[in-house]
């Protein structure tokens, strides 16, 4: 029996007359003792899916099913299961402080007062919450009111907990804490599942066992880390820095229009998989490549989105300097590829082969999706 | 015979949590409604509102009264009649109006209303918690006004209670508390499961509720006045035969007939609440409802 299991998943939301398909026949297994990471696009359905597997939404058609349990059927079983936390919410009463907040979720699970103490007690230390034990809600920073959000979630020492983005807003040292207690937590008791959703491929690298691209509704990529990117064998990832030979001053939106032009046509090229505007790095625009990945979280470049591609303008140019990452279906294109960049009037200044990464898995199955090659 | 054991024990820790979400449906209701400020304004506002709303009640009977020329006598049963109703009716619009507005509290301002549905014990007890949180606030304010009230009218314009403590059915008046709230919580959750799937009637939809139940329920003149049908739908109204039943305790008169009507539409309106709300958080469910933000 799967910890989390999915069956031709769909649902469609109707918004002003019109039908849209959030999830289109996922289908889904995850083990006990095991992390998923679910990665996608803001819309893409991650957060329904959640929504569906929490009990708070019913598909549309398909069934979901937790430790053998139907979501629809038997919501009450699930319920006893699991456990939400949503990134970027703060949930909780304000006037109340962070041990009375935590007390009251763990007597809705009906936890008896001595292991609900006991539970407290831990919880507040492993969020280094101590310090604000007895300080109302209202009065925590915001980075405090998400660790006690984090708390609530393992309030009830869930079977299965749902982290949807839940270091979204968290500083870099929070993170990394955070992802640590997830995996930590998993470890110590094999029964224990999380599915986590997130922008951040480095954080769905770092924590899970498997990860599931989610595009337009649809799983388009399910597998270890490992083997995601030993699919890309036969795919060449580059970088490569160019420059404008036109440096006439553009306002930001002209220029962001250029750029989109410039990696649409190049993505419509031979051999070409996906291309991606990357971020420029230190000294250029203030902040690390690598970094900007995934702790970021205040930057545009810090969470992966398919529409990084078109806007992120600050991010990706600088007085011409145009840096891209290009997913080749092989490195015999990537003469072609050159000389298509200096035909449209471009100027190559490095050309680099690289290692593939979760980014060239994301690139290649939901930017051959963008580029309709899917 | 142990799958028996198994389904006993699994109720019974069913019903430990229930008992414990309306437990904490309490404390969070008390906490939530008296530690927005400290205890003086609290207390100032738990009662200074409801106090203001009786002596209106009463002033108008006072005006109305001098104006028609009815008898000494008269005057102080209708008094009697306008000015129970008038405090007792804080019973039902503390709570319904409390619960109506808890959906949109919990699902925007506290972010924690899809946490509470995905507990075990989800909506329905921790409803029932804050309605009798409610229902304790609402105590107060019917205690203190019925005190104030009273002196005040008595003191000012010669309107006397005709109450009488050693007259008074204690059993009867303490019954109709419980069963009404009870009534009332149930409304309330019909209200709140409205709310659940709309979203521009939070504040509304309690107004409207309880400016209808005052003016069916027999609050300041009998439903039986009322034209008929309209009259049918006042007798039918829980809080109709709530306040028939405080009125006929108060005065020592036999107040078992209406308690019985009161018991009768406190238990319909409790299967209806329960039917409803099944009904209502699936249709949540299809439209996602439950934790989505207003819409406007």
């Amino acid at each position: 029996m799967y910890a989390v299991e999915t069956v031709d998943l769909s649902r469609v939301f109707e918004l002003k007359g019109k039908s849209i398909l959030a999830l289109d026949d996922v289908n889904i297994r995850i083990s006990k003792g095991e992390i998923l990471g679910l990665l996608g696009a803001n819309g893409a359905g991650k957060t329904t899916l959640v929504k569906i597997l929490s009990t708070l939404l019913l598909p549309s058609k398909g069934s979901a099913y937790i430790h053998g349990y139907d979501v629809v059927k038997y919501a009450k079983d699930v319920r006893r299961m699991i456990n939400l936390v949503s990134g970027g919410e703060t949930p909780g009463y304000g006037m109340l402080t962070v041990r009375e907040n935590l007390w009251f979720f763990s007597q809705l699970y009906g936890l008896s007062s001595s292991l609900a103490r006991e539970r407290i007690d831990m919880l507040i230390k492993a969020m280094e919450l101590e310090q604000y034990k007895d300080v109302r809600m209202h009065r925590l920073s915001t980075g405090y009111k998400q660790r006690l959000n984090l708390a609530r979630g393992f309030i009830n020492d869930p079977k299965v907990l749902f982290l949807d983005e839940p270091t979204l807003g968290l500083d870099v040292v929070n993170a990394k804490h955070m992802r640590k207690y997830m995996r930590d937590w998993v470890d110590s008791d094999r029964a224990r599942t999380i599915l986590l959703t997130t922008h951040y491929l480095a954080e769905a690298e770092e924590v899970c066992d498997k990860i599931a691209i989610i595009y337009k509704g649809r799983i388009v990529a399910y597998e270890t880390p490992s083997a995601l990117k030993a699919s890309l064998n036969n795919g060449v990832s580059i970088k490569v820095e160019i420059l404008s030979n036109d440096h006439t001053p553009t306002t930001t939106s002209s220029s962001s229009d250029n750029r989109s032009r410039m990696v649409e046509k190049i993505s419509r090229s031979s051999g070409v998989l996906a291309c991606m505007l990357e971020p420029l790095g230190n000294g250029e625009n203030g902040y690390d490549d690598d970094m900007g990945k995934h702790e970021k979280s205040s930057h545009s470049n810090g969470r992966y989105d398919s529409n990084s591609n078109n806007d992120d303008s600050s991010s990706s140019s600088s007085n011409g300097l145009t840096r891209l990452r290009i997913m080749l279906d092989d490195d015999s294109k990537i003469p072609d590829l050159v000389s298509t960049l200096v035909l449209n009037g471009y100027k190559v200044l490095s050309v680099k082969k690289d290692q593939p990464t979760l980014e060239d898995v994301y690139m290649r199955y939901v930017g051959m999706k963008d580029n309709g090659m899917g | 015979m142990a799958v028996v054991d198994g389904v006993h024990k699994m109720r019974s820790v069913d019903t430990y949590r229930t008992v414990r979400a309306v437990m904490q449906g309490i404390w969070l209701g008390w906490k939530v409604e008296s530690n927005w400020t400290n205890p003086f304004v609290f207390l100032t506002y738990l009662i200074a509102k409801p106090i203001a709303s009786v002596i209106l009640v009463g002033l108008v009977f006072v005006i109305g009264s001098s104006a028609s020329g009815i008898s000494d006598s008269s005057r102080e049963d209708l008094f009697f009649y306008t000015f129970t109703g008038a405090v007792f009716f804080i019973y039902p619009a503390t709570i319904t109006i409390s619960l109506a507005y808890l959906v949109h509290e919990d699902r925007a301002k506290y972010e924690a209303l899809k946490h509470i549905y995905i507990t075990p014990s989800s909506l329905k007890p921790y409803i029932v918690g804050r309605g009798i949180a409610s229902a304790i606030n609402a105590s107060v304010s019917v205690v203190v006004s019925l005190l104030v009230g009273s002196i005040i009218f008595s003191n000012y314009f010669a309107l006397h209670l005709p109450i009488h403590a050693s007259r008074v059915d204690y059993l009867a008046l303490i019954a109709s508390i419980p069963l009404g709230v009870a009534a009332f919580i149930s409304l309330g959750m019909i209200l709140y499961a409205i709310n659940l799937v709309t979203f521009k009637l939070q504040y509304s939809l309690s107004e409207y509720t309880t400016g209808i139940l005052f003016l069916l329920s027999g609050v300041v003149f009998p439903s039986s006045m009322l034209p008929y049908p309209v009259s049918l739908i006042g007798e039918a109204l829980p809080t109709t035969h709530f306040l028939n039943v405080v009125r006929a305790s108060l005065m020592g008169y036999n107040a078992y007939g209406s308690m019985a009507y009161l018991l009768l539409s406190t238990i319909l309106m409790i299967v209806i609440a329960l039917i409803f709300m099944k009904r209502v958080e699936s249709i949540a469910r299809i439209k996602g409802t439950i934790d989505r933000k207003a819409e406007y």
